[in-house]
């Protein structure tokens, strides 16, 4: 036997059983409009909505409907991700929309090409971080203050970034960076220090130790800064450019600045360190108790040999806590670190400021980076006093 | 295509407006064709017409009371319900006709089948063709006694039209080889 679909084909026009029966077809019709009459008898009125889902399903394609679909969501996504952006624009660091502010800085960084176009980004990733800092340095509260951290963390490393583009960029625009990034890395750093100052008042210890943390952030923060102005003028002087006049005296105002600035923190530091010897000596002389305020810290003394010394910080009058000798003799040694690196300092600062004078800039950019240097280490001793005083069992550093 | 954009407007009508009048046209267009669909699986024209008449009841039911089902293509729909309605009949007699299947497969050779005789009696390739299993019959029928397209087939199956391909290639091979006995 042979087959062939061609039988097949003819199979409805040949075999008479396998199509209906006309009249059966007409009656059938007809009960089944009966029936189904009856099922319509509530006619309502559809939705539009409803009109065109029925309308899109039967004329469109399931492909072009699928493509349709994924075209829509890809739209609706972007146009989030744009209005997100735009929002994240003028975004303040408490809201959410400060991270996306951020990372659109950091993905404009990352997409930057030439080094200009990078350096350009990380300046405006810097200026978002510097008005971070001016944001939490503002605020009350503990979670603020751990907020001020992490603030002065991402100020850090903006700079860190600027300075590595100091090195990348064309030698003509290194000191015009090195002069934007210490703009707003003083006014950073003096927001950062006025909040420091005003924390010293607190009581609770991790708020102190923040405090601790973003004293040593900005110094460092200080301390890059001078490091870029270095680079971009010893990036200058390899290549043999002339500064012009203008930049040259620019420069020199940002060293005067910081040794003013250095030298007044050196006073300061001189001063307290006096007054805290004084308390020490008097109490080693009369052996009673008294009472002295040093720069914003009053020191309750009683003789060694009963082995303690009160110290309290004055904003906080409540609050007094037993030193004992062994902690006098420590706060005697921090004090000789001190007195030593505020002489070193006073001469480094004369001798800058000579050099500033005699135009001798990168040599004057060293020396105030040394100032810097030690006068971290000063205010980190006087720190550590000042908490030692207030807190028994608290070792003083005396390491440089 | 001309024809298959009418069919989706009276589907629409029937779909949004409830209209048994858009409806008894689809019944005009498709009777037949299920009718042969249906007799030709269970072989009794009072149980075909029955189970035709059942069918596109049924449908009318889905119809109307799934309006969110999005229902694009009425051909799809009623031979799904007419196949779901004789895989009832099947189980209710119990009876299962299918046979093992042959693996392997190759590229349709119409050409060569063609070049086969053609003067086998009707009968005959009728009870060929219910020696192979549902699956194959389907097709057979849908392709060369409804002259459906594979894309057609495919949709009615809810296969992809390669599978239906493939299924097509076996089915004809092995009515090719059960006629070579």
């Amino acid at each position: 036997m042979v087959f062939s679909p061609e039988q097949l084909k003819d199979l409805k026009k040949r075999e008479s059983q396998l199509n209906p029966d006309s009249v059966w077809v007409k009656k059938n019709r007809e009960y089944l409009l009966s029936q189904i009459r009856n099922t319509t008898t509530e006619e309502t009125k559809p939705f539009l909505q409803y009109d065109v889902f029925q309308w899109v399903h039967m004329f469109v394609p399931k492909m072009v409907r699928s493509v349709a679909v994924k075209a829509l969501v890809f739209i609706l996504v972007l146009s989030t991700t744009l209005g997100g952006w735009a929002a994240s624009a003028s975004a303040s660091p408490d809201s959410p929309l400060w991270q996306v502010k951020r990372a659109t800085q950091k993905l404009d960084e990352a997409t930057s090409m030439n080094p200009e176009s990078k350096a350009d980004a990380r300046k405006r990733i810097l200026a978002t971080s510097a008005d971070e800092v001016k944001h939490f340095a503002q605020k009350k509260g503990k979670d603020s203050v751990q907020k001020l951290v992490k603030a002065s963390d991402h100020l850090k490393t903006s700079v860190e970034s600027v300075q590595k583009s100091i090195e990348e960029v064309k030698t003509e625009n290194a000191v015009n960076l090195a002069l934007d990034l210490s703009k707003v890395t003083t006014e950073a750093s003096k927001t950062l220090k006025d909040a420091i100052g005003e924390l010293h008042s607190e009581t609770d210890q991790e708020v102190i130790d923040a405090a601790k943390e973003v004293l040593i952030t900005t110094k460092e923060v200080d301390g890059k800064t001078l490091d870029a102005m270095v680079s971009a003028v010893k990036k200058q002087d390899k290549e043999g450019l002339e500064m012009t006049e203008e930049k040259e005296t620019e420069v020199k105002n940002v060293i005067k600045e910081k040794i003013a600035e250095l030298s007044a923190v050196n006073v300061e530091a001189g001063v307290v360190t006096q007054q805290v010897k004084n308390a020490v000596t008097e109490n080693q002389a009369n052996n009673v108790t008294s009472t002295i305020t040093v720069e914003g810290i009053s020191v309750t003394t009683t003789p060694i040999g009963s082995s303690t010394i009160s110290g309290t910080i004055t904003s906080t009058p409540q609050i007094a806590e037993n030193v004992n000798a062994e902690q006098v003799i420590q706060i005697e040694q921090a004090i000789q670190v001190v007195d030593q690196n505020t002489k070193e300092i006073t001469e480094t600062g004369v001798k800058a400021e000579a050099l500033v004078e005699s135009n001798q800039i990168l040599e004057a950019l060293v020396a105030t980076k040394e100032m810097t240097e030690k006068s971290a280490v000063t205010e980190a001793v006087i720190v550590e006093i000042k908490q030692s005083m207030s807190t028994p069992a608290v070792s003083i550093g005396t390491t440089q | 295509m001309k024809d298959l954009l009418q069919e989706k407007k009276i589907l629409y009508r029937v779909v949004v407006q409830k209209n048994p009048e858009a409806y008894a046209e689809l019944y005009d267009r498709y009777v037949e064709k299920i009718y042969r669909f249906v007799y030709y699986k269970v072989r009794s024209k009072e149980e075909a017409e029955d189970l035709v008449s059942d069918i596109f009841l049924k449908c009318w039911n889905y119809l109307i009371s799934q309006p969110k089902a999005g229902i694009s293509s009425f051909s799809g729909l009623i031979y799904k319900i007419a196949r779901n309605a004789i895989v009832d009949v099947y189980r209710n007699k119990a009876r299962n006709q299918e046979y093992p299947l042959e693996m392997g497969f190759d590229i349709p050779d119409t050409s060569a089948i063609e070049k086969l005789e053609t003067h086998l009696e009707i009968e005959q390739v009728l009870k060929l063709i219910q020696k192979l299993k549902h699956e194959y019959q389907e097709v057979i029928l849908l392709k060369y006694v409804e002259e459906l397209s594979i894309g057609e087939i495919a949709r009615i199956l809810e296969k992809s039209q390669t599978s239906v391909r493939v299924i097509l290639h076996r089915a004809t091979k092995k009515l090719k080889e059960l006629a070579n006995k």
